[in-house]
């Protein structure tokens, strides 16, 4: 807890190690499941700040990072849910939400080229998933989070995070014609 | 797979500017004196509210760089109205693309430099995937960085959905290649209007739920990470001063199962009255959720909505408390519960792409150099669609547009993009009516007049 507390001020908390250590983990894991910059954003600034006030709650219970992402992704979830808000406008609102797939739009393809596009493919498919086979992804994956840990975030059993797990790896392997994963132990 | 994300995303970081967000934000909290999070009540800061109005769809790697720069649009409220004055620009295309049995067909276009319209449809060639509720989901339009997509209409004969689409803030999209692609189509309703036909106040008397109210430091051990969205213009007025009052979610379990009818994915779980709010526990069909939105209201004997604030808290097991200000109960004796929601039921994935290139119409560009000390504008394009402008520093949310037989013309609605970092941003003003370049002797922007030869 020690490690994130400014030196000589014990209520102050180290803002900026924060941002260092885990901003861009936090902003690009919204971004894959919000497919949205801005709110992605939103919701890391939003993450920060609640976890900036709340951290006298934090009772060491999980590590500062398992808790950042279980924050963020409540937060995410939460912005998923109220997406009807940005939708009363004029424009059909179905039509707002979708992810930004790769499109083929060069003939040449070097390896690097070839590379990134598996990787962005490999993105692609991981948005197309259904929330709840994404989530499991993004934070056992992305943010390397055990199962356990996973379970945690998400407010489900292990069994749950084990059977999502091996779901989306299904789906996965299905869009992308055999996906060749490293693999993690817990 | 956190090595491939990482380096497909390489570019996008939280960068100075989300971090002196963040910083500047906790620091208006703690000038307020706040230490908890019930006084975290200060927006977001750093926020475009319009940004996720008609989005553009494309490239992750460009859409990423892309969307870092705008900084903030208009609500594309034109594309909600069909561009039947502007059919004499539009191009025949029709190229298609069919993948499992459904048809992507563009059948006409029309460009200028920044903006593009294209008519579409989609039609099932096996079955009938297709119906008058049929929508785009995710899409991608080469080009503008602005995106709405309506519904033009549904050939029940062909089993052919129609839509429109338009797209602005682009850049040299005349006489170049353009591809819209789509990967997921929606089928399902609109946002519409639901009737439980209960009468709130019955619906209420038979409720029993004891609203112990617990403390918001309490509710929040138990349900972390939950907060109060505004739902409606009323309660986004009232959402700070409602967690100021340290209040929260009361409802939690599930004393009743109420559906919308024709809504499937939708239960009313429970109610209860409590100082002046009607809280609603709302519970949905996981498998359907991720598709729909909506909200829970209440109507009046004739089926309008009664006005009144919303707001709604998500919690951890998947279902919403919504809290709807009335303050008098008995007014609920003459209420029902309703609810604003979509419909959708299955979503189709695929590869549906179509790239085709537009001759486009004539534009005008002049030269400028207006400096008003807070705005400095470099260039104006004119074109059949409007006057895109181009600089640096505070948008004008209006233009002016003088013809040679003396009419004043001034544009209904813009849209822009911009790089928030140096100010710099690109407008574009259309008008109720397609402008004849011939025609136009001057335009005006914030006041001053640039005359064109």
């Amino acid at each position: 807890m020690e490690e994130y507390l400014t030196a000589g001020d014990e209520k102050k908390v180290d803002l900026e190690a924060w941002m260092n250590d885990y901003g861009t983990n936090l902003l690009r894991m919204c971004f894959l499941y919000l497919k949205d910059v801005q709110m992605a954003e939103d919701a890391v600034q939003e993450t920060m700040v609640n976890a900036y006030f709340k951290y006298e709650d934090f009772k060491n219970q999980a590590s500062v990072k398992t808790w950042l992402t279980r924050i963020a992704i409540n937060r995410c979830k939460d912005y998923r849910r109220s997406m009807w808000f940005r939708h009363v406008s004029c424009v059909e609102p179905a039509e707002l939400v979708g992810t930004e797939p790769q499109w083929d739009l060069g003939d040449e393809v070097s390896e690097e080229a070839e590379t990134n596009q598996k990787n962005m493919d490999l993105i692609k498919a991981v948005m197309k998933l259904p929330v709840k086979y994404r989530e499991v992804v993004l934070l056992y994956y992305y943010q390397e989070l055990s199962t356990k840990e996973t379970a945690g975030v998400l407010a489900v059993p292990e069994s749950t995070v084990s059977t999502r797990l091996r779901r989306a790896k299904q789906a996965l392997k299905k869009e992308l014609g055999g996906w060749q994963n490293d693999e993690k132990c817990d | 797979m956190k090595n491939a994300i990482d380096q497909s995303l390489g570019r996008l970081q939280l960068d100075e500017r989300a971090r002196r967000n963040i910083t500047e934000r906790i620091q208006v909290l703690e000038s307020r004196g706040c230490e908890g999070v019930s006084c975290d009540t200060a927006p977001v800061i750093g926020r475009s509210p319009f940004l996720h109005f008609g989005r553009r769809k494309r490239s992750m790697r460009v859409l990423v760089a892309v969307l870092l720069l705008i900084f903030a649009l208009s609500a594309l409220c034109i594309a909600a109205e069909l561009p039947w004055k502007f059919m004499n620009f539009f191009e025949a295309v029709n190229e298609t693309s069919v993948y499992d049995g459904i048809e992507l067909k563009v059948t006409s276009a029309a460009a200028d430099d920044d903006t593009v319209m294209v008519f579409y449809t989609l039609r099932d060639l096996e079955g009938d995937r297709i119906s008058e509720a049929t929508s785009a989901y995710d899409y991608f339009l080469s080009g503008p960085t602005t995106i709405g997509n309506i519904r033009d209409g549904y050939d029940e004969k062909t089993k052919t959905a129609a839509f429109f689409l338009i797209g602005d803030n682009g850049s040299g999209l005349k006489g170049h290649k353009l591809t819209y692609a789509i990967s997921s189509i929606l089928d399902g309703s609109p946002m519409e209007l639901y009737n439980t036909q209960r009468n709130a106040g019955e619906l209420l008397a038979e409720q029993t739920a004891d609203l112990g109210r617990p403390s918001f430091r309490e509710y929040h051990a138990r349900q972390e990470d939950s907060f109060w969205n505004a739902q409606t213009q009323k309660g986004s007025n009232i959402k700070d001063s409602f967690e100021k009052e340290d209040r929260a979610a009361l409802l939690q379990d599930d004393r009743l199962e109420l559906k919308f009818p024709g809504v499937d994915w939708v239960t009313i779980t429970n109610m209860g009255y409590q100082d002046g709010w009607l809280h609603i526990r709302v519970c949905y069909d996981e498998s359907l959720v991720d598709l729909n939105y909506g909200y829970p209201c209440l109507t009046d004997s004739e089926g309008r909505e009664w006005d009144t604030a919303i707001l709604n808290s998500p919690l951890q097991d998947g279902s919403e408390e919504f809290i709807l200000q009335v303050a008098d109960v008995q007014a609920l004796d003459d209420l029902y519960l309703s609810g604003f929601y979509t419909n959708n039921k299955t979503l189709y994935q695929g590869e549906w792409k179509v790239t085709f290139e537009v001759t486009g119409v004539s534009t005008k560009t002049i030269p400028c150099s207006i400096e008003t000390g807070t705005l400095s504008v470099s260039k104006a394009v004119l074109s059949p669609f409007g006057v895109s402008i181009y600089g640096k520093g505070e948008r004008t949310e209006s233009i002016c547009v003088q013809l040679k037989d003396g009419t004043l013309l001034k544009s209904e609605s813009y849209s822009c993009s911009g790089d928030g970092e140096t100010g710099k941003f690109e407008c574009k003003y259309k008008f109720a009516e397609p402008l004849v370049l011939e025609e136009i002797q001057s335009i005006s922007i914030a006041g001053e007049q640039v005359d064109i030869p």
